[in-house]
């Protein structure tokens, strides 16, 4: 069967986040507007909730003796320029390679504090790490960020070619203005290990009030738009251990579902990362 | 597996068997197995399994803690002694001077969680007792043959087996009097070696003992 390779640190997966930092992400959620201008931006929620992800992909990872390499991790910023936006360290890999967890927990760019409530109502501080900071540039590189992406995920699988494929997720709040990207996620997914081949997910971003649209399985499900149709064709189908974690958030799937989003609000956003990081069980 | 391995008492001896997950390291094994030391009159005899959870950090510690507590205090280990073993778990893993990485102190301040089996014997009365939170197995054997897998299915008899999971799940399917059979722990090695390569044991920390009533 594939998609159900044992994730261990023999044989670990990759996951790689794609980011749209194009200007347009400096405007609030769609509907937001009537709150405020106290309303943060898509680029800082969207900063905020993957940091907050790779925090908890580390946790995952964390066990007594310190952070096991169950993951290898890429962050892609796409806006001014396309740049990764976590980077290994001195001698550990090339710039633009995907970083092993444990070299991720130990280099946040800072360390902030907040406030969490405790299970007994108390709060208490806690640190939580930051890897990178919003940012809302120019247009929008979406196929150059694929095509890179891609190239990534190709080195690294010639590197692991019997791990559980490498998980890409391309959260954006409009349209590539530098080609057809369709053209470029196929290139990415075509690239496989023994296991299957790599995903790719998208996550779109809302400008209006319209309700998301979430895991869709039929293109007949999505607002009549060509840009929602596309980002549905450059998106994988659920594999099973996805499926099993989308039914548990509630969501009714089938072998047809695809990883995407369309209109996402944060709460949205937020669900789909967690089921798109849940590749199978960690050995 | 660190600890005793096999004992006896006038009325029953006892071997206990573990093994890590294939590709891990020994020192990730996050089973505990404890028994009672020797029974005096009237007190039971006590053998106890727990699996510590692998999402936790230090569930080692806090199964181990578990195991201990039901050897030497049986069932009230689960109620009026389990706030002593969680003290001692903090005390344990207590980080005053916040030398801990972020994500260590993230993860001890969420706890560690483990599964805990515990056996409970009377052999000159012919009574024994078991209790169980979480998916470990206790089978009872008679001359080999299984008389009850609890909390699988609905005594008196001669042999006792305590598994944790994916142990537990390979016995039931290819009969738990082979655990019978084990004279050592190589013989118990090659038997999960065979079993994993077979596909009916699942890669994970694997850990059985056996009680023979004498």
């Amino acid at each position: 069967m594939p998609y159900s390779a044992e994730i261990s640190r023999a044989s670990p997966t990759a996951f790689l986040f794609l980011l749209d930092q194009s200007a347009s992400m400096q405007d609030p959620f769609g509907g937001a507007e009537q709150k405020g201008d106290a309303a943060p931006s898509k680029a800082r929620v969207l900063a905020d909730t993957v940091n907050d992800l790779l925090r908890n992909l580390v946790l995952r990872c964390a066990k007594d003796e310190g952070v096991r390499d169950y993951f290898h991790v890429g962050v892609l910023g796409y806006g001014e320029r396309v740049q990764p936006l976590v980077e290994p360290a001195a001698g550990h890999g090339a710039p633009g390679e995907l970083v092993p967890i444990s070299a991720l927990a130990d280099r946040p760019k800072r360390m902030g504090e907040r406030l969490e409530e405790d299970g007994d109502g108390s709060e208490r501080r806690v640190k939580f790490p930051v890897w990178f900071d919003p940012q809302a540039k120019n247009g929008t590189p979406m196929c150059q960020a694929l095509d890179q992406a891609a190239q990534t995920a190709r080195r690294w699988i010639d590197a692991h070619p019997r791990s559980f494929p490498p998980v890409a997720v391309n959260v954006t709040d409009g349209e590539a203005t530098d080609g057809e990207p369709l053209r470029y996620a196929q290139q990415l997914r075509s690239f496989a290990t023994d296991d299957g081949e790599a995903l790719l997910f998208n996550v779109h971003l809302s400008e209006s009030e319209e309700p998301a649209v979430e895991l869709p399985s039929a293109p007949g499900e999505l607002p009549p738009e060509e840009y929602a149709e596309a980002l549905f064709q450059m998106s994988s189908r659920l594999p099973f251990a996805m499926r099993s974690a989308a039914e548990s958030e509630g969501y009714r799937v089938d072998l047809d579902t695809r990883g995407f989003v369309f209109n996402a609000d944060p709460g949205a956003l937020v669900r789909f990362l967690e089921i798109g990081t849940r590749p199978s069980n960690l050995r | 597996m660190g600890g005793r391995e096999r004992g006896s008492t006038e009325a029953l001896r006892w071997r206990a068997f573990g093994i890590s997950k294939e590709g891990a390291a020994a020192g990730d094994y996050e089973d505990a197995f404890a028994v009672s030391g020797d029974a005096g009159a009237g007190v039971p005899f006590r053998a106890a399994l727990a699996d510590g959870a692998t999402e936790s950090v230090f569930a080692r510690h806090w199964a181990q803690l578990l195991a201990d507590g039901f050897a030497s205090d049986g069932a009230a280990i689960f109620a009026e002694k389990r706030p002593a073993a969680q003290a001692a778990w903090a005390d344990a893993v207590d980080d005053p001077s916040g030398a801990l990485p972020w994500y260590t102190a993230a993860k001890v301040a969420d706890g560690a969680f483990a599964t805990l089996l515990g056996l409970s014997l009377r052999p000159g009365e012919r009574a024994w007792q078991a209790a169980s939170v979480g998916d470990g197995n206790l089978f009872h054997l008679r001359e080999g043959a299984l008389r009850r897998a609890w909390p699988r299915d609905d005594a008196e008899g001669d042999a006792f087996v305590l598994a944790t999971d994916a142990a537990a799940a390979w016995l039931l399917r290819t009969g738990p009097a082979a655990a019978l059979d084990w004279a050592t722990h190589d013989a118990f090695s090659e038997a999960v070696r065979h079993a994993r390569s077979e596909g009916l044991l699942e890669n994970d920390d694997t850990t059985v003992a056996v009680v023979h009533i004498k």
